[in-house]
C-alpha cells in the first residue's frame, strides 16, 4: 500500500502523520501530537492525511517551532491519566512556554500567530496573542504604530470622527 | 560641501510582516486579552483594520473599567462607548469609582442581557440609581457592591428592589447595611443561592425572622454585628438626650461639640454621633477631627 509509511505506528502507539511545510520540509509526528491542531485533527477524522499534510502557508522554520510546541504539549496530554508524571511535566511545560514566548521576535511572532490560527491550535494562539497584548499594554496608539510598524491609514474624516468619539485618547 | 546623506535602508518589508493585516479573528483574540480602556485608548485607534476589530460586539460582552484616568467624565464617556459597541449584548459590567446614576441608566437602557454587575467604591451611585438599573436588567445573576453606597436604608433614598428572578449571588462589602436592606434583598430575590455580607458594617442586629428567611440560601454569610452595637447604643442615648425638653443638645456650640467629638472613636463618630442631626453632622465634618484616623474595629459577634 502506498500509504503504508504514513500509517506506520510508533512504539508509543498511534499512527504517524507527515506534515509538509511551504518550503517542502517534512515533519513526522504522532497523531496525538498533530491532533492538537484542530485543523489536522479534523483531517485525521476525515481520513485525508495518508499522503502527508501540505501546509502551503507555513514556513519550515515556523513549522519546526509549532512541531516542537506540539511535541512538548502532547506529552502532557498523554500523561493526563498519570498524575505523578503530569505534574512533573507541568513545570517543564511552563518553562518551555515561557522561553518560547520570550524568544519570539516581531516577524517570527507574527508568522507563528498566523500558523497557530491557520492550524487552529488554541493554546498556542492564546499564548502568542497574549504576547502581542503585552506588547500593546501601556502604549499610546502612536507608540504601537512604531512597535508594529503600522501606518496611520485613517482618512482626515475618519480621524476627526475618531477624535470625536475617543476624545480622551488625544488630549493629554 | 556637504556629503550626500546616505539613503536610509527601507524597512524590511519582506521579513517584517504587516501587523495591520492580522486576520480579524486573531485580532479579536488579542483584544480580548486587553482591558476595555486599553482598547479604547490605544490598540483600537492604531489603524482602520484594528479599529474595525475593536468594534466587534463580542469583545464588549464583558466590560471592566477601573479608574484609568483621573477624570470621572472621561471614564464615563469610555464606558458609554463600550456599552454602545456591545450592541445590547453587554453581560458583565465592572467598574471602580467613576460610575454615577446617569451611567447606570445608560447601561440599563442598552443592556437587557446584563448578567453581572460589580461596582467598587462608586460613591456617586444612589440607591435609586442602583435599583432602577436592576429593574431594567431582569436577567441579572450576580451583583457585587463594594464600598461607595450606603445600604443602611435609613435615609431619604429608600431601596426599592424589584423582584429579581435570576439573581443568584449577591456579595456586599465595605458598606453600611441594615436588617431592613438584607430583608429587602432576600425578599426580592427568590432564587438567591449566595448572600455574602460578611464584610459589611451592620447597623443593627440580624434577627431570627431574617435568619429564617435566609434558610433557603445555600451559602450565607451575614455581617457580624460589630462595635456598631456600641455606636447605636450611643445613638439611642443621644436621641434620648435630644428628646429631653430642658436642653437642646443639637444646639451645643460647635466648639464644644468638636471637643466632645475629638474624644470619640472615628467609627463611633461616623456611625453614631455624627448622624444624629444636621448640626452634629456639620460638626462631625470639621476637618481637624480627621487629622488622626483610627479605624481599628472591635469585632463582637452577634
Amino acid at each position: 500500500m502506498a500509504a503504508a509509511a504514513a500509517e506506520a505506528t510508533t512504539d508509543g502507539g498511534g499512527k504517524m502523520i507527515i506534515l509538509i511545510s511551504a518550503d517542502g520540509k517534512r515533519f513526522e509526528v504522532t497523531e496525538a501530537v498533530a491532533s492538537q491542531s484542530q485543523l489536522i485533527s479534523n483531517m485525521i477524522e476525515d481520513d485525508c492525511t495518508e499522503n502527508g499534510v501540505r501546509l502551503p502557508n507555513v514556513d519550515g522554520d515556523i513549522l519546526t517551532m509549532v512541531v516542537d510546541y506540539c511535541n512538548m504539549h502532547a506529552g502532557d496530554a498523554a500523561a493526563a491519566g498519570d498524575t505523578m508524571k503530569a505534574s512533573s511535566t507541568e513545570e517543564e511545560l511552563k518553562k518551555f512556554d515561557a522561553e518560547l514566548v520570550q524568544a519570539l521576535e516581531n516577524p517570527v511572532l507574527f508568522k507563528l500567530i498566523l500558523a497557530a490560527n491557520f492550524l487552529n491550535i488554541k493554546s498556542l494562539l492564546d499564548m502568542t496573542c497574549q504576547r502581542v497584548a503585552d506588547m500593546m499594554s501601556g502604549k499610546t496608539p502612536e507608540q504601537m504604530r512604531e512597535t508594529f510598524s503600522i501606518e496611520n491609514d485613517f482618512t482626515p474624516e475618519e480621524e476627526a470622527a475618531i477624535r470625536q468619539e475617543n476624545a480622551w485618547a488625544f488630549d493629554d | 560641501m556637504l556629503m550626500p546623506v546616505p539613503e536610509l535602508t527601507p524597512p524590511e518589508t519582506t521579513t517584517t510582516r504587516d501587523w495591520s493585516e492580522l486576520p480579524v479573528d486573531v485580532l479579536s483574540v488579542v483584544f480580548a486579552k486587553l482591558g476595555a480602556a486599553e482598547i479604547l485608548m490605544g490598540a483600537g485607534i492604531v489603524c482602520s483594520s484594528w479599529l474595525h476589530a475593536a468594534k466587534l460586539p463580542h469583545l464588549w460582552r464583558c466590560v471592566d473599567i477601573p479608574q484609568v484616568v483621573r477624570n470621572d467624565a472621561v471614564c464615563c464617556a469610555m464606558a458609554k462607548v463600550a456599552v454602545d459597541r456591545s450592541d445590547e449584548r453587554l453581560e458583565v459590567f465592572k467598574a471602580m469609582y467613576f460610575v454615577d446614576d446617569e451611567l447606570l441608566k445608560y447601561i440599563g437602557h442598552r443592556s437587557p442581557g446584563l448578567k453581572s454587575l460589580c461596582l467598587d467604591s462608586c460613591s456617586m451611585v444612589s440607591n435609586t440609581g442602583l435599583t432602577q438599573l436592576m429593574a431594567m436588567t431582569p436577567l441579572l445573576e450576580d451583583l457585587v457592591l463594594r464600598g461607595g453606597l450606603d445600604l443602611s436604608d435609613e435615609f431619604d433614598d429608600p431601596l426599592v428592589i424589584p423582584t429579581m428572578h435570576q439573581l443568584r449571588q449577591i456579595a456586599l462589602g465595605s458598606l453600611y447595611i441594615s436588617r431592613k436592606t438584607l430583608t429587602k434583598f432576600v425578599d426580592s430575590c427568590p432564587h438567591l443561592e449566595l448572600l455574602d455580607a460578611s464584610e459589611c458594617v451592620a447597623v443593627d442586629v440580624v434577627d431570627d425572622a431574617l435568619r429564617a428567611k435566609c434558610a433557603r440560601i445555600k451559602t450565607l454569610k451575614l455581617p457580624s454585628y460589630s462595635s456598631a452595637t456600641d455606636a447605636m447604643a450611643t445613638l439611642d442615648q443621644l436621641y434620648y438626650l435630644a428628646d429631653d425638653d430642658d436642653e437642646d443638645w443639637s444646639e451645643l456650640p460647635l466648639d464644644a461639640l468638636s471637643v466632645v467629638f475629638a474624644n470619640l472613636h472615628a467609627v463611633d463618630l461616623l456611625m453614631g454621633a455624627g448622624r444624629l442631626c444636621s448640626s452634629w453632622l456639620h460638626a462631625a465634618k470639621l476637618p481637624h477631627l480627621w487629622r488622626c484616623i483610627d479605624m481599628q474595629w472591635r469585632i463582637t459577634m452577634s
